[in-house]
């Protein structure tokens, strides 16, 4: 005669594995759901959030940007490349500035190297793209994207001073 | 509503909301406010989950930056309470405009018109 388990054979017999798998499932189908509604609700974001770059401008509206090429030379990635040269009125300013989005790792250095606060990485993150050229950003679509987000990144930077 | 847009909504999620979504809002939302595109904003009661009803197509991209950090729990009084300093020179709010042909094309796109000239390099002919 074998030795026998008798309390494991009746939780054989009664299924109790498949009850406390099924306890399990039920547990979670009734808990509350970490899952977000997206496009209507979203995620939270920090003031520091590192996004969509953007090239700020004065509150005269004249452009930051003063060509001192240190977020070219910060940028791991290699991805910022300027040109400049003195405007008509004398001001050192950049006639090229351009990022390339698909080399860009979202690091934050060239923010951290501008002395005048003119490149920012903004709140957005929605701006995939179909193609893969419409990542190259120009010094337009940089300057156009802070005319746009402006508000909202004076507000994060104005949330974030305490702590720098 | 129309009957047509009832039957979009039913099978399709990117007209303005689905019925779930409705049915929640009408449940547990509080108008907190409307942009100038006409997307209006929601909380709950314990202001714990915020979210916005589109105004036309549901797509992420609309909602300008004056509600953008509210939506985004990256501040806690909405646009209506504590509104944001807006400079002369700014521009309104654009949404994503990859796939139509308002999308951007940098100079040298052969989707612009006028494509920039190359400069950096000469190009090889064969001889």
């Amino acid at each position: 005669m074998a030795n026998i388990d008798y309390g494991r054979a009746a939780g054989y017999f009664l299924l109790t594995d498949f009850w406390r798998g099924f306890r399990l499932g039920l547990k979670y189908f009734f808990a509350p759901k970490a899952t977000l509604n997206y496009p209507h609700e979203k995620g939270p974001l920090s003031p520091r959030f590192r996004g969509e770059h953007a090239l700020r401008r004065y509150a005269s509206g004249e452009e930051r940007c003063i060509a001192c090429k240190l977020c070219e030379a910060v940028c791991p990635a290699q991805a910022i490349t300027i040109d400049a040269e003195p405007r008509e009125d004398g001001s050192r300013r950049t006639t090229r500035y351009d990022i390339d989005m698909t080399k860009c790792i979202y690091c934050g250095f060239c923010q951290e190297a501008c002395p005048v606060d003119a490149i920012v990485e903004g709140p957005n993150f929605e701006f995939s793209t179909e193609t893969r050229e419409e990542l190259f950003y120009n010094k337009d679509k940089l300057l156009a994207n802070g005319d746009r987000w402006e508000a909202e990144i004076a507000r994060n930077l104005e949330l974030d001073a305490p702590y720098r | 509503m129309g009957l047509m847009t009832t039957l979009l909504r039913s099978v399709t999620w990117w007209n303005g909301q689905t019925l779930n979504t409705q049915l929640y809002t009408w449940r547990r939302g509080q108008k907190v406010g409307e942009d100038a595109e006409g997307n209006t904003y929601f909380q709950t009661r314990d202001a714990k989950r915020r979210w916005v009803i589109y105004n036309g197509e549901a797509e992420a991209s609309r909602v300008p930056p004056d509600w953008h950090g509210w939506l985004h729990h990256t501040y806690d009084a909405p646009p209506t309470k504590a509104p944001l300093k807006h400079k002369a020179w700014e521009q309104p709010h654009q949404e994503n405009l990859t796939g139509t042909p308002l999308s951007y094309a940098p100079p040298g796109s052969i989707r612009r018109g006028e494509p920039a000239a190359k400069r950096d390099y000469d190009a090889w002919t064969p001889e």
